[in-house]
């Protein structure tokens, strides 16, 4: 019996913490707080582009996160998706990348939901914006997290 | 089926059926299951942590951390199988410790040392995937049903 009370006070806990946080999250909802930074401009390595695309996937509601980096002909993007919109986590990564690539026609294009891969770009956009990385140095970081993004085991 | 073979039965022993059917301790399946789901998501909740630190601190993916993250897992179980806390958390959340990938482990480690006296090669050797065995066998045969139906889904009929 005293097992019953305690589980059945655990339920209740369950449930009105759930209901809790819902309510929360709409406040967050209703401020709109997208993480998105524009990275400043340099004219070594053009950023301009990477700019855009965080431009354009800004409108999309369901995106709570945008992080981009770009060289000549590649570009790399990692998204974060609201998270009980992730239930069409492949069919939102297949729309957005088909808007992306429609808009940018001369580059490489690859657009993730990898939670790694958002967190090495956040790194790689702080070097940019600090300005300590060379135009081939950031071709190369570019190519490892492109390689990072794809690999399957 | 069991309605037959009750029929079959001399009358003394369905007479005693029925007396020891009112006398049973019922089996609490709700508590039961409630027990599981909280044991079994917090095996869960243990498994995506390790997931989330494998993915800060080492050079895997959202894709690549799982393999990782099961090994973690199934170590620690091998751990708390070895020094017999494993059971006692098994006898008291039932299924909620036998679903997970953590059950497995258990099964696997928990077979060698039941076996152990019967040497390293026949004991622990060939008994170790006696109860684990039936597990990798009907995953794969399900997995292969599975992508068969898949597969005949996509290919004819268009989804």
């Amino acid at each position: 019996m005293g097992n019953q009370k305690i589980i059945l006070s655990l339920i209740i806990c369950l449930i009105l913490f759930g209901c809790g946080n819902e309510s929360a999250d709409e406040n967050a909802n209703n401020n709109q707080s997208i993480e998105v930074e524009n990275i400043s401009a340099n004219k070594l390595i053009d950023q301009e582009p990477s700019n855009k695309a965080k431009d354009i996937l800004k409108k999309h509601d369901e995106v709570t996160g945008i992080k981009a980096a770009n060289t000549s002909k590649d570009m790399i993007i990692a998204v974060q998706i609201e998270h009980n919109k992730r239930f069409q986590l492949q069919k939102i990564k297949k729309d957005l990348t088909k808007e992306l690539k429609e808009h940018f026609k001369n580059f490489h294009v690859e657009l993730t939901i990898d939670k790694k891969i958002y967190l090495e770009l956040e790194k790689l956009e702080e070097k940019l914006d600090s300005k300590s990385i060379t135009p081939s140095k950031l071709g190369k970081e570019i190519d490892r997290i492109t390689k990072l993004s794809k690999e399957k085991t | 089926m069991a309605n037959n073979k009750k029929k079959n039965l001399p009358p003394q022993a369905q007479e005693y059926q029925a007396f020891q059917k009112q006398r049973e301790v019922k089996r609490p399946i709700l508590i039961n299951c409630i027990k599981a789901f909280l044991v079994g998501g917090t095996v869960c909740l243990i498994g995506q942590v390790i997931t989330t630190f494998y993915i800060y601190f080492f050079n895997f993916t959202e894709q690549t951390a799982g393999n990782p993250t099961v090994a973690t897992l199934i170590f620690i179980t091998m751990l708390l199988t070895g020094f017999g806390i494993y059971d006692r958390i098994g006898q008291f959340a039932g299924a909620g410790t036998a679903v997970p990938v953590t059950g497995f482990g258990n099964a696997v480690i928990s077979a060698a040392i039941e076996h152990r006296t019967e040497g390293y090669i026949l004991g622990v050797g060939g008994s170790m995937f006696k109860v684990a065995g039936p597990v990798i066998v009907y995953g794969v045969f399900a997995a292969f049903v599975v992508a068969i139906i898949k597969t005949v889904l996509i290919q004819w009929g268009g989804l």
